[in-house]
């Protein structure tokens, strides 16, 4: 067949019209089907219809959870939890709210130490305390929420705090909690808001007024300062929170003891995953009573030294949040431009 | 994927089954979605066949024709629903259970073009376009796919092709590109 150059066209409006890719929960299929191998009576059609319509329903039937109990020995908590189990409660919930943490590995904390243009986290309590006796009654709720976030990590090597909320499973928030600017009056931290459906990345400076389209990335070479720049691949259709949970092959976690997280009885599920010389380690606490996760920690080592750690804490599932939050268009007083973002290349 | 790998599927070994299920769950949930439209339709399809490998795993092909052989059940599964669909539901209905799915109904406004323009099209040709722009698979291969020869397999491709892109250049569309 000759080649038409608008074959090319269509190929790339196929590629950018793709399913979301979900990865198929193996175990469910090998725990929750007899297989011929096990059982050579298995009526197969009444079976099918049934597995098929659990998937639907996202519904785990009682006896289903006796048969994984009893075969999946690791994977399975004494409590009777799967991570098959959590992830199928996560694609249920309908919005998210988290706190993210990074920390530091093996350097010095940032904050004061590497540049004057960041507050330390004690400065930035103090500049929030400072003007929370005159903040409307919303904006005191948000620093007190801000306020709390940052005195629990006062002592802590903290690289940012970020405030994540999700709405369905394409919109998504994130507001910088810390550092902030060297700025003397309380504003509303910077955020980014992601579109996954029209794949809008934009970002609002209030104390600027400013909104900016993130449409390129500029990469640096650490070692040699070098830059390159390229458009920002179009995110995928939806956002990352929900695909982190799917990516993990439930096969793949190892059980952890449980233990309790503020007044919640948790049991955590392991998996580690390893690209060249880093290895990525990440453990899900997951509360027994919700099968909702209380707690992810995510280890990136190079060798045997840490390199950084994020904590994700303070989950809200089901919250209402308001469309206003997910705005991306520039209020009338704002201005308006195209911006890049910037990262290091490993 | 190697004899020896499907032999131990074979076998009920849940590590190589996992193994093949990861090289393929995508293609397959790719060419289902192309056929159905819906994703949770497609991911349905591809759980159905991945249950159906389980349950009877003697049906695996050799190693050398199990891609293919993959993607003609994702396709034949996909119509077959597609037409029991057809008989059970009107299609009024069917749109409403698509639209009421926040995610599934559309990432963006392409997605929705692509989906409308598909739905027009005969269930064997959307097959054919995904194995072509998705897989990116040649005629032949797709031939090997269907169990059609390769010539019947172009002559159907450049039919699609051309219905395609009618289409997708509706008069409104056609009218905003002069506009502009």
């Amino acid at each position: 067949m000759p080649h038409d150059s608008r074959d090319d066209c269509l190929g790339e409006l196929f590629k950018r019209t793709q399913p979301v890719e979900r990865s198929v929960n193996v175990q469910q299929i090998t725990m929750h089907a007899q297989s011929k191998h096990s059982s050579p009576k298995v009526r197969r059609k009444p079976q099918r219809r049934r597995i098929s319509m659990t998937i639907r329903a996202g519904v785990v039937a009682a006896t289903i959870t006796l048969m994984v109990s009893f075969f999946a020995g690791p994977l399975v908590s004494e409590q009777g939890i799967a991570f098959a189990d959590v992830q199928a409660q996560i694609e249920r919930v309908r919005s998210v709210e988290y706190i993210e943490t990074s920390y530091d590995g093996e350097h010095p904390a940032r904050g004061g130490n590497e540049t004057t243009m960041e507050l330390t986290t004690a400065e930035t309590i103090s500049l929030l305390e400072k003007h929370l006796p005159d903040a409307t009654q919303e904006l005191a709720e948000e620093i007190k929420f801000e306020l709390n976030t940052l005195k629990s990590l006062q002592d802590a090597r903290v690289l940012y705090v970020r405030r994540v909320r999700i709405k369905g499973k394409h919109l998504e928030r994130t507001d910088q909690l810390f550092p902030r600017a060297t700025v003397q009056a309380y504003t509303a931290p910077h955020y980014t808001v992601r579109n996954a459906r029209n794949g809008l990345i934009v970002s609002f400076s209030p104390s600027e007024k400013m909104r900016t389209v993130l449409r390129k990335q500029v990469v640096i070479n650490p070692e040699t300062g070098d830059q390159s720049e390229s458009s920002i691949p179009r995110i995928p259709p939806a956002v990352d929170f929900f695909a982190r949970f799917r990516r993990i092959p439930t096969e793949a976690t190892e059980q952890v003891s449980e233990r309790n997280i503020d007044g919640h009885m948790v049991v955590g599920f392991r998996s580690v995953e390893s690209h060249g010389d880093e290895t990525w380690t990440r453990t899900h606490w997951v509360s027994i009573d919700s099968k909702l996760p209380i707690e992810v920690v995510t280890e990136m080592h190079k060798g045997t030294e840490l390199q950084q750690r994020w904590v994700h804490n303070h989950f809200k599932f089901d919250r209402e949040l308001p469309d206003q939050l997910f705005d991306t268009d520039a209020p009338a007083d704002y201005k308006s431009e195209d911006g890049k973002i910037y990262g290091y290349s490993r | 994927m190697d004899d020896e790998s499907l032999e131990r599927i074979r076998n009920g070994d849940t590590a190589a089954f996992t193994l093949m299920v990861r090289q393929h769950e995508h293609a397959m949930l790719r060419t289902s979605f192309r056929i159905l439209g819906q994703q949770a339709d497609a991911e349905e399809v591809r759980q159905c066949i991945l249950l159906k490998i389980w349950q009877e795993p003697k049906n695996l092909p050799p190693a050398e024709r199990l891609e293919a052989w993959l993607y003609r059940c994702v396709v034949n599964e996909s119509i077959a629903r597609l037409r029991s669909a057809k008989r059970q539901h009107d299609r009024n209905s069917m749109l409403a259970e698509t639209l009421s799915d926040s995610e599934n109904a559309s990432h963006n406004h392409e997605a929705d073009e692509v989906r409308d323009a598909l739905e027009k099209l005969p269930a064997e040709q959307r097959a054919i376009l995904s194995l072509k722009f998705d897989e990116q698979m040649t005629v032949r291969e797709i031939g090997r796919v269907l169990e059609k020869p390769h010539t019947t397999i172009q002559a159907k491709l450049t039919k699609a092709i051309k219905e395609l892109r009618v289409r997708m250049l509706t008069p409104s569309r056609a009218g905003e590109n002069d506009a502009t």
